[in-house]
């Protein structure tokens, strides 16, 4: 009973040790295990797979370095896999500045990956590489929120008129025939869609301001801490999916038939989670003793 | 990879280890790496919002024709106003802090109008709408279906009985507000899990770093 | 001395509420225009909030407190102004794709801000081992919800849920067979149900045969389900309360906007 009771009175320092090498000793084995999909992934996957070739994904980057290890491998998947159907893939940042940096890193990474795979043959539907203009631009970072999703929706040149480079929209081939937001189209008639890489509570404004009007098709990609209130839009039919957190990540990384970042890290998270709920047993375990004397 | 990349490898490395120094306990090294990237950051955003946004505005104010350049330029001068309440200017200029005013006063304005018609437009009419479902089999439902209809408009009721009824939990409506507590008690146990996950997301993510960027273990 | 500001809070609130109304021209026009606007005056707006930090820690210098840090963030915030500067020149932007400005963002602000954030596993982890207590109805539905949660969004969480349930069914089993205080007012014979349906839950779980032969069947369910359990807790009862609470709150921010519009609220102005 002694030692049941100085399991529940574990001094902070020593928990720190414990999550420590709970995270660090399972990337040491170096396994990546197959995570259950979830129905809200997978709607995601298979619509960007059934969309047209050309179709257009435009990707709100929405978030900064610290939701980076969640976000990003979703951005990078993604990206890969809209490069492999031939879709076009659009970058804009309006709640952060680091995002823009964030998703241009995840960008360049996939835009170099998928030129080293064509390169090796491993697309034979494709001759040439990826080039940023053609295949993808970024429009560069507008702080305003809700008024650059509103005027998105009628007319992109009068948020962006240049991307990130400095060049006319007007220039790039990208861009011919893509005047606004609703030019991606509707759920039942897509044409592409828009994604929010989300951080904070921007999601909510994407759906309430931009959606709502612009009647697009619309998914989510977010943190875990913001992803349990997008679920209302998921039930209404306002966005068609979720990729919620690390585990949202390394399941479209799953379907699209690769291992990254998030697969790598999904062992890890298992050992951590099973480390705390055992750490509130241990807690309660203690708090029940107490109580009995 | 250069020699800078690894230079850059090395000291955010460092960095790492100076935060994580502060769960032994607040020391020097902690605080003297938070001022760095205070520091740093405060400087990268203005020039986010210099070379993102204002440089862009003003750009596209000479670049449009006619009278939208003027309409631009109004837009660039309302801007300019509000650098009235910069501390160095409002130290020497006192008496023309109050300019700041009409420039957040438009800005206030247009949040203002935009919720009143949207946020009953995007959220209150959808989610209204989504919260009306067949509660009896009429459509040939199963039996899951009906259950998950019955707890949703149930869960929305009793939520927001619970937050538009503060009584005291007696007698009937009491029943009906504990209703309520127990689903705010299931959707605050599934954000708590959800929460967890991020942040340990986000240890593993620096874990990642040390591992396969910094010691190229993994 | 606020009535211009509010004057023009009111009307360029009610021009953008009516103007959705009135999709002739020049309606949409003026409306794009004012959010071109919009996004204009945010970009100045974010300049205010980097000066006063700088001034701030300017002053501590200068009265010579802390002038370690002080001094460091200084010296941080004037060397990048300077290496910013000195890219827009060479790479045509700061931001630019071969600018080595961005060695500062990707080598300082990313590892420190991702650090500073991932401090919060540690806590959260600490907070979750002292504070989570199943002390009455409430509170153990709220730790059943998020144990279930955790465990079914992760692999191998399932595997792991199982021994977990066993270990808590026989914990409070124990707790209401023999420890018999009060619990939420409940009597004698209500905790002696619900300490034998516990240790039943315990026993059922730990029964090692099933029909046709199979093992640890009930054992085997609850791995099966916990993984349904929590996407069904994410897309229903969870989903319906945050509906709920998102439904009072954006009826409390609409509230909210029609104070501002009139002019009953004016904190903005401060």
């Amino acid at each position: 009973m002694r030692f049941l009771y100085l399991l529940t009175t574990i001094d902070r320092r020593i928990i720190y040790g414990l999550v420590f090498l709970a995270t660090t000793l399972p990337f040491l084995f170096k396994k990546s295990p197959s995570v259950q999909i979830t129905p809200e992934v997978e709607k995601v996957y298979r619509f960007i797979d059934k969309l047209p070739p050309g179709s257009r994904i435009v990707l709100s980057a929405d978030y900064g370095p610290s939701s980076m290890p969640e976000i990003q491998p979703m951005l990078y998947g993604i990206c890969k896999h809209a490069f492999s159907r031939g879709h076009k893939v659009y970058l804009l940042t309006h709640w952060n500045y680091q995002g823009l940096i964030a998703g241009q890193d995840g960008i360049m990474s996939a835009v170099r990956d998928f030129n080293e795979e064509i390169k090796k043959g491993k697309h034979p539907e494709r001759t040439d590489t990826l080039l940023e203009g053609t295949d993808y631009v970024s429009w560069g970072f507008r702080p305003g929120g809700m008024a650059v999703m509103l005027l998105l929706n009628s007319d992109i040149r009068m948020a962006f008129s240049r991307d990130v480079r400095g060049q006319l929209l007007d220039s790039l081939p990208a861009m011919q025939g893509f005047r606004n937001l609703r030019d991606l189209g509707t759920v039942e008639n897509p044409r592409g869609i828009l994604i929010g890489l989300e951080a904070g509570f921007t999601g909510d404004v994407w759906v309430i301001y931009g959606q709502a009007q612009g009647r697009y098709p619309m998914a989510l990609g977010s943190t875990a801490v913001v992803t349990p209130s997008y679920y209302t839009y998921l039930e209404a039919g306002q966005i068609i999916g979720i990729l919620g957190g690390l585990k949202g990540a390394a399941e479209y990384e799953q379907l699209a038939g690769f291992k990254g970042q998030a697969s790598i890290g999904m062992l890890s998270q298992s050992i951590v989670h099973i480390l705390v709920v055992v750490l509130i047993f241990l807690g309660n375990l203690g708090f029940f003793l107490a109580r009995r004397k | 990879m250069n020699i800078w990349e690894l230079i850059g490898i090395w000291f955010a490395a460092l960095l790492t280890f100076a935060v994580f120094s502060f769960l032994y306990r607040d020391n020097p090294v902690y605080k003297w790496a938070e001022h760095l990237f205070v520091g740093v950051s405060a400087a990268l955003g203005v020039y986010a919002a210099l070379e993102q946004s204002i440089v862009p505005s003003v750009r596209e104010a000479l670049a449009f024709p006619g009278v939208f350049k003027f309409i631009t330029w109004i837009a660039v001068f309302l801007g300019a106003l509000i650098l009235f309440k910069l501390e160095a200017l409002a130290t020497y200029l006192p008496n023309l802090t109050f300019l700041s005013r009409y420039p957040i006063a438009f800005v206030t304005g247009m949040g203002v109008g935009l919720t009143l018609v949207n946020v009953v437009n995007g959220y209150l009419f959808p989610q209204t709408q989504a919260t009306f479902l067949p509660l009896f089999n009429i459509q040939g439902a199963d039996w899951l279906t009906l259950l998950n209809n019955w707890i949703i408009v149930l869960g929305v009721v009793f939520a927001l009985m619970y937050f538009f009824f503060s009584a005291q939990y007696k007698g009937k409506l009491g029943a009906v507000l504990q209703v309520g507590i127990t689903f705010l008690m299931v959707a605050f146990g599934a954000m708590f899990g959800y929460t967890v996950m991020a942040r340990l997301s986000l240890l593993i993510g620096r874990i990642y770093f040390l591992l396969h960027d910094w010691l190229h273990i993994i | 001395m606020f009535r211009a500001p509010v004057w023009l809070v009111f009307i360029v609130g009610l021009f953008m509420a009516s103007a959705f109304f009135i999709p002739v021209d020049p309606f949409p026009m003026m409306q794009t225009w004012a959010l071109k606007w919009d996004v204009i005056i945010s970009a100045f707006a974010l300049a205010v909030g980097i000066d006063s930090l700088v001034m701030h820690h300017i002053r501590r210098v200068q009265r010579r407190q802390n002038v370690l840090y002080s001094g460091t963030l200084l010296v941080g915030f004037w060397v990048t102004i300077a290496w910013g500067a000195f890219a827009w020149w060479r790479y045509g932007g700061p931001f630019a794709t071969r600018s080595t400005f961005l060695w500062l963002f990707r080598y300082i602000v990313v590892p420190m801000d991702a650090t500073m954030f991932s401090l919060l596993a540690f806590f959260i982890a600490s907070a979750a081992y002292r504070a989570f207590r199943a002390r009455n109805f409430s509170s153990s539905l709220l730790l059943l919800s998020a144990g279930i949660v955790m465990l079914g969004r992760v692999p191998f969480g399932d595997w792991a849920a199982a021994p977990i349930f066993v270990a808590f069914a026989l914990l409070l089993a124990f707790y209401f067979l023999r420890v018999f205080r009060q619990y939420e007012g409940w009597g004698r014979s209500t905790r002696m149900v619900v300490g034998i349906l516990f240790l039943a839950v315990g026993i059922i779980l730990l029964w090692p045969i099933g029909m046709g032969g199979q093992l640890f069947p009930a054992f085997r369910f609850v791995v099966h389900s916990v993984p349904h359990l929590a996407s069904w807790i994410m897309e229903v009862p969870q989903m319906a309360a945050r509906r709920g609470i998102d439904l009072g709150i954006s009826l409390g921010s609409l509230a909210f906007a029609l104070r501002v519009l009139v002019g009953i609220e004016r904190g903005y102005m401060r």
